[in-house]
């Protein structure tokens, strides 16, 4: 039972499930409605957001940072690590 | 539907085809250990830049510096300069590996079956990140590093591909867990407690294993220091710290730390480096119909709420914040049913709660 990534930044919750699936929320929002998704390519290991609250940075299980802005929009994925092969 | 069967297709046909570089990535493999955001000193706005400190799970760090929230939205946009040349100054500002953490790279070379653990976490100072790591063998030695970079430093730094070596580092070790004391030695979790206010003199290191909580101040990490274990009823399973304001409403930031159990939340208070008061069962979590939490997080300052997450369901539980005062009875309010363990509603700002 391993602890999901989650984050919180000023304005919005960042949550994640295991289909790697990115929602943002609207913390003043009693409801929690859903707000905007975004899907990457690879299971999500960790999420922050930015201290200004405008983006997030995702981290995916292939090596890479992806970029994302609180509109849900993906601007681009960085490859940061080179995953070893577990063979 | 169209474009996610068309995103993963593409994905798929890349991973397979197009590996980068000379390793072979692996579905499932733990590319990253922590990562953490500077947090701004002056006020936040879109033109403030931020920094990003990341390591990966073989204790590489990676330091990126000005990243600029206004020409990410630039970029974005499609406005001022062409968005190809604003994503190659953005990935310019990209530093590369910065430190090694040599405890993770021996344990990932020579003890497969050793679980590592990272915690990474800049402190209120704002000058300077603590990166605790630990292997999880049984014995669940530490490598704590504290990674000094002076703001100003950093930004400058910002230069692809310069090695920036961290200012300063310190290494040290926790005492082992007591096998004998504790159940399933291999679950234990460690936690980074920020300052809540200057007069305290220093951040802590809490770790949870088997029903114990145990802290440190850190850095160093002084066994001799150590305070007095609390025990839960159950076997805890994860420590996370933060800070929150305080029942009264008045402001007041408190650091604790939260533990999970395997059927109660409990949260602990912490003055300087004492653990004074241990809330136990404030709220719980299981029950017939509820598995155990699958998470749980402590607000930043500003909020007050604590919120875990049964699977299927989201309990709100209201964190009691004064030294010595009564337990608060939990406010449980399911809301809804979630359709997987994948939802974490965090924090309910106090104006909200005013409100209602």
């Amino acid at each position: 039972m391993a602890a999901l990534p989650i984050s919180l930044g000023p304005r919005l919750g960042a949550i994640v499930d295991g289909s790697a699936v990115l929602n943002t929320y609207d913390i003043s929002d009693r409801n929690m409605s859903s707000g905007p998704s975004v899907q990457i390519a690879a299971p999500v290991e960790h999420v922050a957001w930015s201290a200004t609250g405008t983006y997030a940075v995702v981290a995916d299980a292939n090596g890479g940072l992806n970029f994302v802005l609180e509109s849900g929009k993906l601007l681009f994925r960085h490859a940061l690590v080179k995953v070893e092969s577990g063979v | 539907m169209l474009q996610l069967v068309t995103l993963v297709t593409i994905s798929t046909f890349h991973f397979l085809f197009f590996p980068s570089g000379k390793h072979v990535c692996t579905l499932g493999a733990k590319a990253f250990g922590a990562m953490s955001f500077v947090p701004n000193s002056g006020p936040l706005n879109s033109d403030q830049d931020e920094e990003l400190v990341v390591l990966d799970s073989s204790g590489r760090m990676f330091h990126f510096s000005r990243l600029s929230a206004r020409l990410l939205a630039e970029a974005s946009a499609g406005g001022g300069a062409p968005k190809s040349t604003l994503l190659a100054s953005l990935k310019r500002r990209m530093v590369t590996q910065t430190a090694q953490l040599d405890l993770l790279k021996e344990a990932t070379e020579e003890a497969a079956s050793a679980s590592i653990q990272l915690v990474a976490q800049w402190l209120p100072t704002l000058t300077r990140v603590v990166v605790l790591a630990a292997t999880i063998d049984g014995a669940a030695t530490v490598e704590s590093w504290e990674v000094c970079m002076d703001r100003s430093e950093g930004n400058a730094s910002g230069g692809a591909g310069q090695a920036q070596p961290p200012r300063c580092t310190h290494r040290g070790t926790l005492p082992p867990i007591e096998a004998q004391s504790h159940e399933g030695t291999n679950s234990a979790s460690f936690a980074l407690v920020p300052q809540s206010t200057a007069s305290l003199p220093f951040d802590t290191v809490a770790r949870v294993a088997g029903t114990s909580v145990e802290w440190w101040a850190a850095p160093p990490l002084d066994a001799s220091a150590a305070g007095d274990a609390v025990s839960s009823e159950s076997p805890v399973a994860w420590a996370l710290a933060g800070a929150w304001n305080d029942e009264n409403g008045n402001g007041a930031v408190i650091s604790g730390l939260a533990v999970v159990s395997e059927n109660a939340v409990v949260a602990a208070l912490l003055d300087g480096t004492t653990i004074v008061q241990l809330q136990a069962a404030t709220a719980t979590v299981k029950s017939e119909e509820e598995s155990a939490p699958c998470t749980v997080a402590i607000a930043a300052p500003g909020f007050r709420c604590l919120e875990v997450l049964s699977l299927g369901w989201r309990r709100r539980c209201t964190t009691q914040a004064s030294c010595g005062a009564p337990a608060s009875k939990p406010t449980t309010k399911t809301t809804r049913r979630l359709a997987s363990c994948g939802f974490l509603r965090l924090m309910i700002p106090r104006r909200v709660l005013v409100r209602s």
